[in-house]
């Protein structure tokens, strides 16, 4: 057994690998994450060799008194997320990504931490601006056309949600572009929920509608009652200090000025 | 005459001038604006058409006319998205 330790937002992870191929996995897509750790918030043990190649997003989730568990195709995860203790079982290397996102995004909604948002999210001049859509509205596109603005994620951003702020913090979850080593948080000054379209604009949502919009694009699997209260009340949070927009954008750079 | 009262497990949030209702057994969620949520705060307990129209009057200072037609149209949506029920 390997064992790494790594820094996901704020908590610190001991990752145990069964097996040299996770940890090549783990070393390929997280070692920007590394880090020294003093006591893990999180245990992750992961081991191979689990189902079949992907199928579809279908998760089957199963609570019981102090554990849970999440099954999909291509992976297992059987979690205390009390604890902050997870056995995941994987196919491949997708299968890696997504088990980590769904352990990870259980564990900050269950200790009311923060959202993990389907978004990309690029930083400027010390605030973070959030681009959110399903998949193919353009969120990977802004990111990639938002260059040279460091990139804090191009399909799951990390948000902390505390009473007076909401920050966003550097992404391990990356789909194309690797995490560029950013130290610290960034103050979130504006979501934006993309439509493509042949002229640039921007127009503000009212707090209820973005409330709706964006309870479906944060990653979550569990549709357990007290859980999902946290999502909106924390979603409600975000929108108290930040405001959401209707992008509509051509695929060039020319929509930063209207966020700029 | 019939009452009506809000369903359980149900997360209304107040956002500005407006309310989401969260239906957290059917996993849905419904918009409704000011006047709505006025409705919302009153069928806490059971109310009838013509109680709620009075309350909304007297107690939310609402001016607008309130036709029993269309609360009791309001009233069927709601149920329709599972929100409230018959209360006797």
């Amino acid at each position: 057994m390997e064992k790494v330790t790594m820094r996901i937002g704020e908590h610190q992870a001991l990752i145990v690998c069964h097996s040299f191929q996770i940890l090549n996995l783990i070393q390929k897509n997280y070692e920007p994450f590394f880090s020294k750790i003093e006591c893990p918030d999180m245990v992750i043990h992961i081991e191979s060799g689990y189902g079949i190649p992907f199928v579809d997003y279908q998760v089957e989730v199963e609570q019981e008194a102090d554990t849970i568990s999440f099954q999909r195709a291509d992976y297992r995860i059987q979690a205390n997320l009390s604890e902050g203790k997870a056995q995941i079982q994987i196919y491949d290397e997708l299968a890696l990504k997504h088990a980590l996102m769904n352990f990870y995004s259980s564990y900050i909604v269950y200790h009311n931490w923060g959202l993990l948002i389907h978004s990309s999210c690029a930083t400027e001049k010390g605030k973070a601006h959030l681009f959110a859509g399903q998949s193919g509205a353009g969120k990977s596109t802004c990111a990639q056309l938002s260059a040279p603005r460091p990139i804090l994620s191009d399909e799951a951003t990390l948000v902390k949600v505390e009473e007076n702020q909401i920050t966003v913090y550097n992404s391990p979850f990356r789909s194309e572009l690797s995490a560029p080593s950013i130290k610290g948080t960034i103050p979130l000054a504006s979501i934006q929920l993309l439509h493509q379209a042949l002229n640039n604009e921007r127009t503000k949502l009212g707090k209820a509608s973005a409330l709706l919009q964006i309870m479906d694009k944060v990653f979550y699997w569990n549709n357990d009652r007290e859980e999902t209260k946290k999502i909106v009340q924390m979603i409600k949070e975000v929108l108290d200090y930040v405001p959401v927009y209707d992008l509509y954008f051509q695929k060039n750079n020319t929509f930063w000025e209207l966020i700029s | 005459m019939k009452q009506f009262i809000r369903n359980q497990d149900m997360e209304a949030v107040q956002l500005d001038s407006e309310w989401v209702i969260l239906n957290t057994e059917a996993y849905t969620v419904t918009k409704i604006n000011e006047l709505g949520g006025c409705c919302w705060s009153l069928l806490e307990n059971p109310c009838t058409i013509p109680s709620l129209i009075k309350s909304l009057q007297t107690d939310y200072q609402i001016e607008d006319e309130l036709s029993f037609e269309d609360m009791e149209s309001f009233l069927s949506e709601l149920i329709k998205y599972g929100l409230i029920d018959y209360a006797n």
